[in-house]
């Protein structure tokens, strides 16, 4: 699990995390941001760090399974 | 030019189109604003969070006017295994302190610190993989991102960003713009330009390793079909990577203490290379590890519980990702050894890309490139560690201020009745996708050309009956999966383009790798071990001609320093 969760309560709306995503991960509805596509989030933590309320989660788990090498 | 409006729905010109801003992009941006030309700088994403470079992981290789320039020039042309551009070097070696003091004044100006000092304020500079003279700084990643945005905003440059672009424009004599499509808005773009750098990374076919899923390679993908020469694919690299998670650093982490187990809890890697042990080139880490695991000593671990304490901070100071992606999973990798695996990572950093010479040009007049796009000619095969980094400034710069000379001396820019005719082909290939009612998703296709390149016998341990197994089933793909593959969003259709591109690169890599009759770098033949420095040291060349691949190998000029013309084994 990627990007897992937005406390809505934290989030001011301020749009940090839609502006700055790599992979266009989220949208924005009416002013909110949302989680869109939760699959393609590479774990790289820049919505974390970008945001200034602290209303992201990031959990560590790839989003979507890899063939390893052995 | 009023047909193309009923075309495309946005339609920009500049002096010099800058395709990808990280930070050779940015470089090559500022410089050609210096210039006084009319700069626009595109991204896919965010300029300054997008492609690779925001996750750096600290290390920067800056040669300093007092260092013994013979002796760092030898370190990294023998850790090169001698397929550097001799000239590349001496220019990276001469100019990478210069730059370097240069992004650092404008993040001062910023409030932002780019190079790491220490308690007196005295660059920090350390060993790490692969120095043995030569030295490694340390650099922040996101406040160098951030200074190299509002540089390139401060100059003038006009950015323009969430825009993919797909396509070059070409004339017979020169290059005249670029198109592309919009990532959210679905609008397309056609920017005609007197000169363009290509600086948008390349191609980690969103395999593992943090940060580069946005990395896709059309930048290589688009020179290649408009008939550029692309060379050193066959040296397409390899990280390692934690097995469950994607973490980044490793360099910073070896030359802190960090070391490769097998399952045994050998210190493998001092057989593969005794001089310097984990700390080996990534070159043999990758390829020891998977002699281990090939062995039945698999799998195998990565050990940091020897760092110590005061070198802890440091690196959780430097990497706080990494360290928050172990905490969210319990582990405390200072107290416990993490399972570990090679991560391909295809053409992005040094592995391989557009073939350029001193100027940052390539074969089409008015193309530049730079960076990780480029063929990143400064490391051979790969020779020590943050060398890319500061060639990414470097060439970035280097490619600007030459871009900007091109574009001063060039005519205004006009699309001819078969640009126009090209540009309709281009967007049916580009929006095909969204027509189609079912089929294959990107993400699938992703996931079988991934499981063609990414098993250890393909990606390291190969010979000719692996390589020539990949080969045809990526041809498969390209020929049956591809004509079927569907988007029902623009999102999705982006990704349509990203696998188009990737599956290109990655035919032109195993092709480039299959050429190469012989070890070196990042290429280990089991069927031809021994590295051939008398019928082999060539450089490994690619393009398409009328949409077909094609590959040989070239000569090179070694003006400095002769390598030894014998046959050895790697190992």
């Amino acid at each position: 699990m990627p990007v897992k969760d937005i406390d809505y309560d934290r989030c001011s709306g301020c749009l940090r995390c839609y502006r700055i995503c790599p992979m266009d991960v989220f949208g924005v509805v009416s002013r909110q941001v949302y989680i869109a596509w939760q699959k393609d989030c590479m774990c790289c933590y820049l919505c974390e760090i970008e945001c200034p309320e602290e209303a992201i989660y990031v959990d560590p788990q790839r989003s979507q399974p890899r063939p390893f090498p052995w | 030019m009023q047909a193309i409006k009923r075309i495309v729905n946005k339609i920009e010109t500049c002096d010099v189109l800058v395709a990808g801003g990280g930070t050779a992009g940015c470089f090559a941006a500022i410089k050609a604003a210096e210039k006084n030309r009319k700069v626009i700088l595109v991204d896919k994403g965010h300029i300054g969070r997008s492609g690779c470079s925001p996750f750096a992981a600290g290390a920067i290789n800056i040669c300093y006017p007092d260092d013994d320039k013979d002796l760092w020039f030898r370190e990294i042309v023998t850790r090169g295994e001698y397929l550097n551009d001799q000239e590349w070097v001496k220019i990276q070696l001469a100019e990478a302190y210069d730059r370097n003091m240069e992004i650092h004044k404008w993040g001062k100006a910023y409030g932002l610190k780019v190079l790491e000092t220490d308690g007196d304020g005295n660059f920090i500079r350390r060993k790490g993989r692969g120095n043995i003279h030569t030295r490694t700084n340390v650099i922040n990643a996101l406040p160098m991102m951030d200074t190299l945005r509002r540089k390139s905003r401060d100059m003038g440059v006009k950015r323009v960003e969430r825009v993919m672009l797909t396509h070059l424009v070409v004339q017979p004599e020169r290059v005249i713009g670029a198109m592309g499509l919009h990532c959210r808005t679905g609008e397309s773009y056609l920017f005609l330009a007197k000169a363009v750098v290509l600086s948008a990374g390349g191609c980690g076919f969103k395999s593992f390793f943090i940060g580069h899923r946005n990395l896709t390679g059309e930048a290589q993908y688009m020179a290649m079909r408009a008939g550029a020469h692309l060379r050193n694919l066959d040296q397409a690299m390899s990280n390692t990577t934690a097995r469950e998670i994607d973490i980044h650093g490793l360099s910073l982490m070896v030359g802190l203490g960090g070391r490769f187990l097998n399952a045994q809890g050998e210190e493998f890697m001092l057989r593969y290379d005794p001089e310097v042990g984990s700390r080996a080139r990534l070159t043999r880490v990758v390829v020891g590890m998977a002699k281990e695991v090939d062995a039945g000593r698999g799998p195998i671990y990565f050990d940091l519980t020897l760092v110590k304490s005061d070198d802890q901070k440091l690196l959780r100071h430097i990497l706080p990702e990494g360290f928050r992606a172990f905490e969210r999973l319990g582990i405390n990798p200072f107290e416990q050894k993490v399972e570990w695996i090679p991560a391909f990572e295809g053409t992005l950093a040094h592995g391989g890309g557009i073939h350029m010479d001193t100027a940052c040009a390539s074969n089409i007049p008015g193309l530049y490139s730079a960076g990780d796009t480029s063929c990143t000619p400064e490391h051979g095969t790969w020779s020590i560690t943050g060398l890319n980094l500061s060639f990414c400034f470097v060439s970035g710069a280097r490619a600007g201020s030459h871009a900007a000379d091109w574009a001063g001396k060039q005519d205004e820019v006009k699309l001819s009745r078969e640009n126009e005719q090209n540009l309709r082909l281009n967007l049916e290939e580009l929006t095909a996708p969204a027509k189609r009612h079912s089929g294959i998703s990107p993400d699938a296709l992703n996931y079988q050309l991934l499981e063609i390149l990414v098993p250890y016998r393909v990606a390291y341990l190969r010979d000719e009956a692996s390589l020539q197994g990949a080969l045809e089933k990526i041809r498969a793909l390209t020929e049956e999966k591809l004509p079927q593959i569907y988007a029902k969003s623009i999102h999705e259709l982006v990704k349509a383009f990203e696998i188009r591109s990737m599956l290109a690169i990655a035919e032109a890599i195993v092709s480039s790798v299959h050429y190469r009759r012989e070890s070196r770098g990042f290429v280990y033949r089991q069927d031809y071990p021994l590295t051939d420095n008398v019928d082999w040291l060539k450089w490994i060349m690619a393009t398409m001609e009328n949409d077909k691949l094609k590959v040989w190998a070239q000569d090179f000029p070694t003006p400095y320093l002769l390598p030894p013309r014998e046959k050895y084994p790697i190992f």
